[in-house]
């Protein structure tokens, strides 16, 4: 049998946890469901036996113990593969322990389904020793354990400073910091976006003081060309973006933070209309002020929908819950209302300065070499997908169904993003005209036994 | 116990319990909390898998779960992502891939 639900939430990182708690207090029973084991997502990440949030505790404490009340309903462990319209509301499919609901039927569902790293392939990039930012933060963060003894760190942002500093404090040796980007001279026309970002100012801040300290200096316009070695990681080629000079480095770790891209899976199956940002170099879902997709009842909020952080997910989450909370019929103040939608826009305002001064530039593309690995799941190459362009697969839709590029176990989240740029490069297209493939349920490899609809 | 291989653990404001699993058949000593990844790298092997059809090695690559390259064979199950996968007590942990 399938339950009904006022309210669903898709993903309890900050976006979700904050529209849950917001909904909460609005008096709405809330259902909310995350594929980990513990709520708070990559941002506010829990170690799994201490449960404790490192650095977060109380912003994160806060809003998870906003949870503990009887209306609310917390599934964790539990993966929402599927997402359709039905009656009205939307029909969830979920996999998750023994006793969660395999369907779920939705009034009203905000997705908060976060973000993964942008991959940028390079030759090499499939080595052992090649990781996202993200993984080793999460290495030495979370799991206390060094991720490689000589760290080189390619990308752009101040996201990398903040994992150069980890690493220098775990005691790695930081070979090199290497940024994708100029040197944002142009930083201080956007003082006032800045202004009153005191925490995170000073995050970045501390983050450089660290680096000087330890002697390592931020390369700009520099990225890493192409990474060698057997077995691992052992030599790393790095130059300009141009790729007109080159060094080779020894290193058996490298981390590469190139900026987040939105996990659209969910807001695509839904049948939701997306619309390509340049400044962020992804597909996003159109929404209106109430972060409502083109699907009535059906909200998206966080990086999900656009990479802004935490702070823009975790008030994009509550003014989603107050928008949800008025279609169902229950009263919110509109003072709070228009308090929120100040905060949000002041916090955008910051976001859109590191989209600014750390672009995403498809430029970084030219590197790829016809023997470069691209689609990672099904090993597919460059070279087969240029031939495959080369009679006339001019989409990604059709590349994929050539190559076999992006059907592995990813789904194409890793080559989705750089398949479409080579197309469009090589066929001299636009990358929304190259779109992006089709999602298919289930949204993430599932056991068959957790898909099918039994009762027990 | 081969803790001492190349332990690459840091220091920890609290530490799990100790548990045994075993990886590749030899004993090694981790701690309740860990991901199998981490287990994996503090013993400074990076190399999880080799792949099917190329047989190149693979390793830990996104760290949440999303791009399946740091799988290994858990108690029997194959294809079980070791970024996203906590140890436990006696677990059986096999890397360098499934053999097609």
């Amino acid at each position: 049998m399938t339950e009904s639900v006022d309210l669903a939430i898709v993903g309890a990182g900050p976006a979700g946890l904050a529209a849950a708690a917001q909904a909460a207090e609005l008096g709405l029973p809330v259902t909310i469901a995350d594929a980990f084991s513990l709520p708070g997502g990559q941002y506010y990440k829990q170690t799994t036996e201490l449960g404790v949030m490192p650095a977060t505790e109380g912003q994160a404490g806060r809003l998870i113990e906003g949870l503990a009340r009887p209306h609310v309903r917390l599934l964790l462990g539990t993966l929402v593969w599927g997402i359709f319209s039905e009656r009205g509301g939307y029909l969830l499919c979920l996999a998750g322990p023994p006793g969660t609901p395999r369907r779920l039927w939705a009034e009203t569902v905000i997705l908060a389904p976060g973000a993964y790293e942008r991959p940028v392939p390079f030759p090499g990039w499939t080595l052992p020793g090649v990781m996202t930012a993200g993984a080793a933060l999460g290495m030495v963060k979370h799991q206390r354990v060094l991720p490689g003894r000589r760290v080189l760190l390619s990308g752009t942002g101040p996201l990398q400073w903040i994992l150069a500093r980890h690493l220098i404090d775990a005691g790695a040796e930081l070979v090199g910091v290497l940024d994708a980007n100029r040197f944002p001279w142009n930083g201080w026309r956007h003082a006032g976006a800045v202004w009153g970002q005191w925490g995170r100012l000073g995050e970045g801040w501390q983050a450089w003081w660290a680096m000087v300290k330890a002697g390592v200096r931020i390369r700009w316009s520099r990225i890493v060309l192409r990474a060698e070695g057997d077995r691992q990681v052992e030599r790393v080629v790095v130059g300009p973006v141009d790729g007109s000079r080159s060094e080779t480095v020894l290193a058996d770790t490298i981390c590469l933070g190139h900026g987040f891209t939105p996990a659209v899976q969910l807001s695509r199956l839904a049948g939701c209309e997306h619309h390509y940002r340049p400044d962020q170099a992804a597909f996003v879902p159109l929404r209106d002020e109430w972060l409502q997709t083109t699907r009535s009842g059906l909200f998206v909020v966080g990086d999900g929908a656009g990479i802004g952080g935490k702070d823009v997910a975790l008030l994009e989450g509550k003014l989603a819950a107050m928008g949800a909370a008025l279609q169902l019929g229950r009263d919110v103040p509109p003072s709070r209302i228009s308090t929120l939608k100040r905060d949000l826009s002041r916090q955008r305002r910051f976001a859109a300065v590191l989209d600014a001064l750390f672009p995403f530039s498809a430029r970084l593309g030219n590197l790829l070499t016809d023997d470069t690995v691209l689609c990672r799941c099904e090993e597919v190459t460059v070279g087969e997908i240029r031939r495959a362009i080369d009679e006339r697969a001019t989409t990604v839709s059709a590349v994929r169904m050539l190559t076999r590029a992006g059907m592995g176990r990813c789904q194409g989240r890793m080559c989705g993003g750089p398949l479409a740029e080579l197309i469009a490069r090589q066929t001299a297209q636009a990358v929304e005209a190259v779109g992006i493939a089709a999602p298919r349920p289930p949204i993430m490899p599932v056991e068959l036994e957790g898909m099918l609809e039994v009762e027990s | 116990m081969s803790s001492a291989r190349d332990d690459r653990r840091l220091p920890r404001p609290v530490v799990g319990d100790r548990l045994t699993v075993k990886v590749d058949g030899q004993p090694v000593q981790a701690f309740r909390g860990e991901s199998v990844a981490a287990v994996l790298l503090a013993l400074g092997q990076q190399t999880f898998r080799h792949t099917e059809r190329l047989g190149a090695p693979r390793g830990v690559y996104c760290g949440m779960g999303v791009c399946f390259d740091c799988l290994v064979t858990v108690d029997g199950q194959h294809y079980v992502r070791a970024c996203v996968t906590p140890v436990q007590e006696g677990m059986v942990i096999e890397t360098g891939g499934v053999s097609s």
